[in-house]
Parts: C-alpha cells; structure tokens; sequence
C-alpha cells in the first residue's frame, strides 16, 4: 500500500526548447505520470499532503525560492509554500482529491497543473521551470536579489557563512577598482593587515589557509601587487560565499576558510556587458545566451594602467602592469545534463633595470624581472537522476564531475642572471560526487559521497651566482586523495543536521587521515537558531611567506613532503542567529581553533640541516563576532560586523638555540574589528538616481616585531684578514612582541545612474577612500645612526578621491547594481 | 632538495629585494603616507662582535663594536681598512678584554689597534700557541668595561695547507674576461660547512658559498649586489677557503644575519667564526676593446696648464663591460708613467679606472672615475664631460677624499683615443 501510495507521483516536465515557448509565457509543456489508483479517491476523506521538489529545466538543478500555490476548490482556503534551497516544498492539510499547483518565480515561466492528492498521505510531485531567458529578453534575473542568505539560514546547519552579491561588493568603496577581497575584509571574524593587503586572515589563520575556488577552480593567491588588489574581475563575478570555519566534508585541503566564488551567468540573448573604467585599470565584460537560450558565455579582461600614470603624475618609470581575463560558459546538454566551464588568468608583470627603482649601484645596470599570476581553468557536468520519492533514486540523485587545473607561477630573475628565482604550483583535480535527495526517516536528507583526487606538482629553479645550493628541482610530484561521505539531513522541522567524514591520503608525505564534521542548527522558532559546527581539517600546501613583511609578495608554495609534514586544525563554532523578516538578520558567533601541526618558515633555517626551512610550531585562536546585516534587495543595504579575537603560535626559537618553545602572537592577531558599511539608493529607478555608500572602520593594533637596533654586516677577505662594510641590517627584537596603533578608516562614495554615451545607461562613481586622512600605520623605519634615534610610521592610504565609469551595454542594469 | 628550498628561503628573504620592491611599488602606486621622524628609545646596547681564525695569517683580529641603538653617532666617512669599525658605520668598543683560548687552555690576549691614540676596537692578537692550528677549537672571550661578556667557539677547518697561492711566488696572471672561465679546484676539507669563493672588487666583493671542492668563474660572471663581478683593467684577486659553520651562517644569504648570528655567541651578536685559505690568484683581468667607447686614451698634453696628475691622470683604458638602457659602463685601468730613475719613462703604479657614458639627446654625457687603488671606497679624481668624436672633453672636479679644489680642478682637460675602435 505504501509502495503503490508513493507510487502516486506526478511528474510535471515542461520542455527546455525554449523556442517553443511563446513571448506572453504560455501554458506550459507538460506531462504528468500518475498512477491509475491515485486517481480513485478512498470512501474515507483524510487530509493530504503535497510535497516534492522544483528543478529546472535544462539543468536539474533544484530552484529556491519559488512560491507553491497549492488550491483544492474554492471552498478551500489557498495554501502556499516556498521552496527551499534544495528545491523542496511540502503542504498539508488538503482534502484529497483534485488539487491546482501553481508553481512561480521571478525568470521562470510558470507552471499551472492539476494532479490528485491521495488520501490521508504524501503526494510527491517534481515541477520542472523553464528559464523565461529567450521569451522574455526584458526580465532580468541574475539570481543577485535572492536573498540566498535567509535560504541558508532555513537550509543550512553550518554556521558560519557569509554571502556577497556583486552588489554588495560594489557598494562599497574602493580605491579606484571595486575589489572582492577588500569587501570580504570587512566581514566579521575577518582582518585585514593593512590598506595594501587584500589577503584574508580569517578567524585567526594564514592568508594560505582559505581555499579559494572559483566555480569549483582552485586559485592560489590571486592578487595582484603582491596583495594590493583581489584579481577577479568583479563586474564577472555574480557572488561570493565565505564559509568562516567548520565547512562541510566535501571541501579540505586547508585549514581556516573556504571562499567560494561563482561567476556572473549572462542571461541576455544579445551581447550584453559592461566597460568600467577606474583611475587604476580597465575592464570589459561581455556575454550573452546561445543555443536558444540553453548556453550561456561571459567573458570578461582587464588591463591596468599603472605604468602610465606613474610616468605621468609621478613622473617615475614604473614599469609595471597586471591584467586578467576570466570566461565562463555553461550549456545544457539535455533537460537533466549540463556543462559549465570556467577559465582565469590573470598576471603581474615588472620589468625594467634596477636604475627605474631609484638604484644607483655604482657598477650596476641590473636588470629586474618579476611576474607572478595564476592560470586556471575546469570543466564541470551536473546530470540529474530524477527518482520517484524512494529506493536509490529517492527524489533524484545529482552526479557531478568536474576536472580543473591550476597554475601558479612566480618569477624574479635579477642582475642579468645574477639571480633567478622561479616557482610553480599546478594542481590537476578530479573531484566528483553523488547526491541523492530524498525522504528518510520521517524528514529530508541529502546523502552525498564523493572523492576528490589531485595531483600537485611544484617547481623550485633557482639559478644563482652567489648562493650555495643553486640548481633546479622542486618537491616530488604530490599526489592526494580524499573520500568523502556528507550527509545533510533534516529529521524534525526544527533541527538540522549534517555529520561528514573525509579520508584523506598524501602520498609524498606518507600521510593518512579521518577528518569528521558535524553540524547542528535547532530552530527556536522559524526565524532564530542556534548552531555549532566542528571538524578537523588538514592542508599540504602552503607558503613560505615572509610575516615581517608588509605585503604579501615574494611568497611562494610548496607541498608537503620530506621535512615539511601535513598540518592540521580542529574547528568549534558555536552561535545564534534570528531573522527580521527576509532581509534581516543578526548573528553571533563564536569560535575556538586548535593548530595542533603547523610549518611556520624558519628566519635560520640551515642548508645542511635537512628539513629546517620550517619551524614546528602549534597554535590556537578563539574569538567572537556581532554581525548585523540588511541585505542588498531594497534602497538601504548593508551591515555592522564585529570581531574580537585571539591568535597564538608557539615554535621553538632558533634565535634562543635551546628548542626552547616560544609563544607569540601572530601578525593576523587583531583584537577588534569593527566595520560598517551602508548603502542607500535614492529614488526607485536604474536610472537618474544617486547611491550613497560608506564604510565605517576600526580596528586595534595588529603585532609586530620592532627592531632594536641596526647592524653593520661585514665581509670577510680570507686573504688579508681586513673587513669590509656590506650593507646595514636591522635587528630585531623579541617576535612580534609590540602592537601598531589601531587604524580606522572612513569611505565614502556616491554614485550616479544615467544615461550617456548615445542612451547607454551609466553610471559615474566618485569615492573618497581615508576621509579623516588616518595614518592607519602598518610599519615603521627607523634611524640607529643618530642620537637620539627616530622612528618614522609608514602609514596606509592618504585621503585619496577616485572616480569610476561604468558604461552598460546590450541589457538595462537592474536598480542596484551601479 | 631540502638544501635548494632552504637556500630559496634565505635567499627570498635576505636581500629582501622583494619586498624593497614591492614598497618602492607601493610607494609610487599608493602615495604611502610616510609620517614625519620621532624620537623613540634608543635600541638595545648590544656588543657586537666580528672575529675569524685563519691559519694563514701571522696576525689574528678581533673587531669589536658597539650596536647601532641610537646612543651614538653614525659617522659618514671615507673607507680605512685600518679601522674598519669607525671608518665602517660602526661604533668601536675600546677597552674590552679579548681573550682566545685554544683546547689546551693557551690563551691569547688581543691588543686595540689605536693608531694616533685613536681607538678602532679592532683587537690584535698572535695566535694562541704561535699558529692557528686546523682542526683546532678555540673559545673567544670578549669582556666589555661595563662587565658584560660574550663568548663563542670554533673548530677551524681541517685544511692542511693551501694548494694554490699564485700570490705567494708573486705570479700575477691575466684573465681575459671574453675567454675561457677561470678554473679552480682544491682537495675536500671534512668538517667544513662550505667554501667560500671570493672576487676582490672595487665596490663589494663577490662572495659564493658552494659546496663542490671545484668552480669555474666565467668571465661575465655577474653578483646580484656587485653586478660584473670581473672588471676589465683591475687587478682582482680570488680566493677560496673553507668556513667553518658559524661564519657559514654569518655569510649566507640571511635576512636578518643577526637573529642566527645569535644562536653562535652569547652575550652578543655577530661573528666569532674561522677559514682555512685554499686557493690565492691574483688576477690582472683584460678584456678586448669590442665597443666604440673602448680604448685607450692619453691626455691631450698640448693644452696650456694642463691639472695635475693627481687630478686627470695621465692616460687610461676603457672597455665596456655592461650596458642597460641609455648607459654604457665601463672600467679600465690608468696608464700614467713618470720620469725613471735612469731618466727613461716607467709606468707608474695603475690605478682602477670606472666610467659610465649616457647617451642623452645628441650628447654623449661621460663621467670617468679614477680610484685611488683598487678599491672603490676612495676616489682620486672625477673627472665630467662629454665625448666628442673619439676624444673625451672632460673637467676634473674633487673627488672622494680629495680636498675640494685640488690644484688643476676645474680646468679642462682633453683626453684622445690612442688605441681602440
């Protein structure tokens, strides 16, 4: 009875040739499979429910946010429900009987069909929306207004995630490009270390330690100038969720965060796009649907033009430049497979002889070469089982394949081959998964198990004329695999459960793992819940960085292997979150981390002393954080987000040359944080309307080490016995043992909608970056040689206006985005 | 591997070339607000120390100075070997006790150098038991007037003897800079950390640290600090020897050689360390003239009262070794020749020669340096100007320690193309 109960599914498919559909979106296509019995209905009337799940065509992937009109007759009340991120909806209390669904949301054509609700049980129904992208080239949704956040919250145990649209992202002001990075900066848990920094210390981590994929592609370190700028092409970038701590099983391979970034999808079947222009570089994006509308292409370049302002405000050569170019395409190869591609590449280039550089070697002419970037791109496939609300199918099963390769590279080559330092990173990855939705045990579950394999291989080249180990080589070829099972599981209404395991294995390191996870949320009530996550995670590559330095460059990656083992993190999040209608919430959280291996670069490491180019060293961080958010769906959008945290790592000091264990705070360590950011878009329009936004920001003093004094270095000549000044060197003091002044910083920017260039809607940004003019002091340099002696702070951004251009084309701009 | 990573590591950091750049981008791509100089607390008065055992010397040293903290001024001034400390950006520490022992407990007391009564904290001493023994191990004990103490240890390289001295039997050999490298190779010392090869040059030594017991230095060989390590005209000497770990440490490409320096002496910071010279060849190093600008030039002795010899030598060679954008670099030696003893002309005692043409606009804009040796730490003679056809029309101006307005400065002097393309 059961089985032939379930049985009773209606299948509602509307066909993906768009071309059939007419302009005024026309009853839809559609077939329904219903088993003969249902249609009889029982003598003894039980209420009847209807629950099922919202794919779209094309792709089958599930579609949130869709109102569910369930109407039995006119005697009875109109139920409705909304779908879940997973595409779910569930409604009870009907007669059973002939019941009207009406399935509706914004760029889907609707769906109106009748099936019968069987008595006294659950119907299970899989709707089917067709994309309205070729019938209606006016509407444009590009999925940035989802309030994607509430849908986490409803759907979601992990605590601990953060999501930014494009608009979110361009909201807040910037010098000169709207960066990605600088907007995560300002998220909670987040610090920034300083204005010429877009790299994330995320809860007490490294800026190695985020895993940063674009649509599923791994990227290492994408800046540009060694940090200043992200090197995404924000105008391509739809949204970007980080995942702060305790991320879910499928993902691993770093210890801190995960930064999941997902390319902007064009949904015009003309090319449409936009050229932004800023004080610092140009970009263009461009992209349209193909294939009536079943594909889609984006493609996106950017150029700065640094070089050329240096030489004409600054009058300095500075010859340096970086650009980017991101594509991303996705077709579907039927109602129920789809394939989506993403490419980036993006590249700093210096050049030039050292005398550009202001040095005045007296033999010199030098010559100075440096590039550094990342080149990547995959290959995913998303088929999509359907089931019929039970067996091994459950309600459907999503397989997904994808394949990717990664490079990064840097180069420094110096004084006409005195010096040249090259570093590669490539990861090949093949990552996979079933999922299987479906009803279980009273509730919802998605069971998903998959493997992730990746193949790492690290190129070190150093050819040098002064230095004792020149030569080539790199790590042996590192090859990783992960199992991974994940299960998300809603047994009640109100708790959500996800438990996941991975298995991880690095050969070149000998090294096997289990890492579990779990994640809880319990719902107080439908708009507050109180969630913890823990896990342990692992990572085996990593940098070898320079903390002293103020920015990141210079860095580069290597694997784990001889000398240099797996390091490893355990993860406790715990908080609460309550929801203000759809668009508002506040959230607070805290967190503790455990470091219990890491590899910090070793100042003394020893040539002849294999494996000291790293320190062991353990660590903890622990904190909490306020975040209070409107989100970017009306006029006023924005957030307050606060973080109080505590970072420490212990190794054994080769300065103190006992293994004496030494504990300190790390660079990252910021006490406070503090961030406002406000937008408010006057008038209802896309055009001829103003956007005011503003950035609020405190944060308390970050470590450093001082330096105590300054030595000479002296060379030795074997054959005299005389000694020969070389160059003056700081010495420094106890690590990071003093703290910065506390920086704060006051943006502004306004921005106005209209149309120029020939009726193009525009739109022109002026910000002003640091208004109070701040110091925001990130180092200093001092003077031994003098009596008394001076320190001088080297401070971050001035009070710096910038102004921006950007022109669209092919597609008016939805009210936000500017 | 592991030693090419960790060598990537030091280097990285050492030089510190990128991050020097990365702020020299900052600063040109951000406007970097740089505040105005404070006052602040003076450093740590730390004692710092250089000493190294070498078997090959009579007469062994020990420099002892004070860290630059802030409680003493830097002063600017010309180079002197002599006092390497004072004339070095240091400040020396008179009246420390320095005290080197053997294993056998013989001990050496070193002696400041106070030349003029002037203290230099350079500590002179004769080697415990007459010699420096290799494979000795030997303790330094520094004991400053304040009390403080610092101490460290040695073992020199076991190297029996050296194997090539050139130098000792006075064989100054040429090496022609466009030939074939300059091939040396010495017996393996156990117990060394590394060998150092050593280039004189007249701005900064080229120093490598490798561990082959062989090398072949190319004429083109380039430093990333010393650019062309081989100058055409100069008299260099190379050398070789085995070093003992700590100056190992001490030399090798560090960024901060202060924070390991450390781990070796306690109480201080520097260097307490030993070699064992291997390999000695004075070199004269030659080159052929290839470019426009090479060749030898003789002063124009027609003018009417032409400027000392002290000022505008008598003639010099030039070959240029390297260029980069509108500059041309050169260097030579000068051919100067005074009256012999018997009445006949003798060549006077060369002296380097670097210069450096720019190509600005339809002028070729030449600045010749005459240095007083070799070395590059001391100037005797600038001399400015352009080049006209093949003849160089230049001014003497006061150079390096030359008092300003020498006799004969500002006086024109024209100096032709004798030999040369």
């Amino acid at each position: 009875m059961l089985l032939t109960r379930r049985a009773a599914v209606a299948l509602l498919l509307l066909s993906p040739r768009l071309t059939r559909l007419d302009a005024q979106g026309a009853t839809a296509e559609a077939t329904a499979t219903r088993s003969p019995r249902t249609a009889i209905p029982t003598p003894r009337s039980r209420d009847a429910s209807i629950a099922g799940r919202v794919v779209a065509a094309g792709t089958g992937e599930p579609v949130a946010e869709v109102t569910v009109r369930v109407s039995a007759s006119p005697a009875v009340e109109p139920r409705a429900a909304t779908t879940d991120r997973d595409g779910r909806f569930s409604v009870g209390g009907l007669p059973p009987g002939p019941v009207r669904l009406e399935a509706r949301r914004m760029g889907y054509r609707a769906v109106d069909t009748t099936i019968v609700a069987g008595d006294g049980d659950t119907t299970r129904v899989v709707l089917t929306l067709a994309p309205l992208v070729a019938a209606l080239p006016q509407v444009v949704v590009t999925g940035q207004r989802a309030p994607q956040e509430r849908t986490d919250f409803d759907q979601l145990a992990t605590p601990g995630r953060v999501g930014l649209t494009s608009t979110a992202v361009a909201a807040v002001p910037a010098v000169g490009e709207r960066d990605l990075f600088r907007a995560v900066q300002l998220l909670p848990g987040v610090v920034a270390r300083n204005d010429f920094s877009a790299g994330l210390n995320v809860q007490g981590g490294e800026t190695d330690q985020n895993l940063i994929l674009l649509d599923g592609v791994p990227l290492y370190a994408p800046f540009h100038l060694g940090g200043l700028f992200g090197a995404f092409i924000d105008p391509a970038i739809a949204r970007v969720d980080l995942q702060e701590a305790g991320f879910a099983a499928p993902y691993g391979g770093r210890l801190s965060s995960l930064l999941d970034v997902t390319s902007r999808e064009e949904h015009e079947a003309r090319v449409s796009g936009s050229v932004n222009v800023s004080v610092l570089a140009t970009s263009v994006v461009a992209g349209r649907t193909f294939g009536a509308g079943r594909g889609s292409w984006t493609v996106a370049a950017r150029r700065t033009y640094a070089d050329v302002l240096a030489r004409t405000l600054a009058r300095r050569t500075l010859p340096y430049h970086f650009e980017d170019g991101q594509a991303h395409a996705t077709y579907a190869l039927s109602e129920y497979t789809r394939v989506a591609g993403t490419g980036y590449v993006g590249a700093d280039l210096l050049d030039g002889p050292l005398s550009a550089f202001g040095d005045t070697g007296s033999t010199g002419a030098s010559r100075l070469h440096l590039d550094f970037g990342n080149a990547a791109g995959g290959v995913s496939l998303t088929h999509v089982i359907p089931g019929i609300g039970h067996g091994l199918r459950g309600d459907s099963v999503v397989a997904t394949q994808r394949v990717s390769a990664t490079r990064f590279a840097s180069h420094f080559h110096l004084g006409s081959g005195a010096f040249r330092f090259d570093n590669s990173i490539t990861q090949q990855l093949a990552t996979g998964a079933l999922t299987r939705f479906g009803p279980e045990l009273g509730g919802t579950r998605a069971l998903r198990a998959g493997y992730e394999l990746s193949r790492y291989q690290t190129a070190l080249v150093l050819s040098t004329t002064q230095l004792d180990a020149g030569g080539s080589g790199g790590r042996p070829p590192l090859t990783a695999l992960a199992l991974f099972a994940d299960d998300e599981w809603r047994p009640t209404s109100s708790v959500l459960v996800r438990p996941g395991v991975r298995y991880e294995r690095v050969d070149a390191a000998h090294w096997a793992g289990v890492s579990p996870r779990l994640a809880v949320k319990v719902f107080v009530t439908p708009d507050v819940a109180l969630t913890a996550a823990a896990g342990r995670y692992t990572q085996w590559v990593q940098t070898v960085r320079n903390d002293q330095s103020p920015v990141p460059i210079g860095e580069y990656w290597m694997t784990s292997g001889q000398g240099v083992p797996v390091n490893s993190a355990r993860h406790l999040v715990m908080g609460a979150e309550r929801w203000f209608g759809a668009t508002r919430f506040a959230r607070v959280e805290g967190y503790y981390k455990r470091y219990d291996h890491l590899n910090e670069p070793n100042p003394a490491s020893y040539a002849n002393v294999p494996g000291s180019a790293f320190l062991r060293a353990t660590g903890s961080a622990y904190g909490a954080s306020v975040f209070l958010r409107q989100l970017d769906v009306g006029r006023a959008a924005g957030w307050l987000s606060y973080g109080y945290g505590v970072a420490a790592r212990t190794v054994r000091d080769p300065r103190l040359g006992l293994g004496t264990p030494v504990t300190y705070a790390p660079v990252q360590d910021q006490r406070h944080t503090l961030n406002v950011v406000a937008t408010y878009r006057f008038g209802p329009g896309a055009v001829g309307t103003w956007t005011m936004a503003t950035r609020l920001g405190f944060g308390s003093g970050t470590p450093y080490t001082p330096q105590v004094g300054r030595a000479e270095v002296r060379s030795y000549d074997p054959a005299t016995g005389e000694w020969t000044p070389v160059e003056g060197q700081p010495v420094l003091g106890p690590q990071e043992s003093d703290r910065l002044p506390a920086t704060r910083h006051v943006d502004v920017s306004a921005s106005r909608h209209t149309r120029w260039f020939w009726g193009h809607p525009t739109t022109l940004s002026i910000a002003v970056t640091n208004v109070t003019n701040s110091p925001n002091v990130f180092a200093y340099s001092y003077q031994f040689n003098a009596a008394p002696p001076t320190r001088r702070a080297l401070g971050g951004f001035p009070i710096l206006p910038s102004i921006g251009l950007s022109v669209a084309f092919g597609a008016e701009p939805t009210p936000e985005a500017p | 591997m592991t030693a090419i990573v960790t060598a990537i590591v030091t280097a990285a950091r050492t030089r510190a070339r990128l991050g020097a750049v990365a702020l020299l981008l900052l600063a040109a791509f951000a406007l970097a607000c740089e505040g105005s100089a404070r006052v602040t607390a003076p450093g740590e008065d730390l004692i710092v120390v250089h000493g190294v055992l070498n078997p090959s010397l009579d007469t062994q040293s020990v420099l002892v100075e004070r860290l630059q903290s802030g409680r003493d001024v830097i002063d600017t001034v010309t180079f002197d070997p002599s006092s390497p400390i004072r004339t070095g950006f240091g400040t020396p520490l008179s009246g420390a006790s320095v005290v080197v022992a053997d294993a056998r407990g013989d001990s050496a007391v070193g002696v400041e150098a106070r030349p003029a009564g002037t203290s230099t904290g350079v500590y002179r001493f004769v080697a415990p038991g007459g010699a420096i023994v290799p494979g000795g191990r030997y303790t330094l004990r520094v004991t400053a007037p304040d009390g403080r103490v610092v101490t460290g240890a040695t073992m020199v390289p076991p190297a029996n003897a050296i194997v090539m001295d050139t130098g000792a039997v006075n064989m100054s050999t040429t090496f022609d800079r466009g030939g074939p490298p300059l091939a040396l190779s010495w017996p393996a010392a156990s117990g060394t950390a590394e060998y150092l090869v050593r280039v004189d040059h007249p701005f900064l030594a080229y120093v490598a640290l490798i561990t082959d017991t062989a090398t072949a230095l190319p004429g083109t060989l380039v430093g990333f600090e010393t650019g062309p390590a081989f100058l055409p005209g100069f008299d260099q000497t190379v050398t070789v020897s085995a070093v003992d770990s700590n100056l190992f440490d001490y030399m090798r490409p560090m960024r901060n050689q202060y924070l390991n320096a450390r781990n070796h002496l306690r109480g201080g910071a520097g260097v307490f360390g030993s070699v064992a010279l291997l390999v000695r060849r004075p070199l004269t190093v030659t080159a052929a003239y290839r470019d426009p600008f090479d060749g030898a030039y003789a002063r124009d002795t027609t003018a009417a009262a032409p400027p000392p010899a002290s000022v505008a030598p008598g003639g010099f060679t030039l070959t240029v070794y390297t260029a980069a954008g509108d500059a041309k670099f050169a260097s030579g030696r000068t051919t100067d020749t005074t009256a012999g003893a018997a009445g006949g002309a003798t060549t006077a005692a060369p002296r380097g020669v670097v210069a450096v043409l720019r190509m600005i606009g339809a002028t070729d804009s030449v600045q010749v340096v005459v240095l007083r040796a070799w070395s590059g730490s001391d100037t005797a003679a600038v001399l400015l100007g352009h080049r006209d056809g093949t003849a160089l029309r230049l001014v003497a101006r006061a150079g390096g320690s030359t008092p300003a307005g020498p006799a004969g400065a500002g006086v024109p002097v024209t100096y032709r193309k004798v030999t040369g393309p």
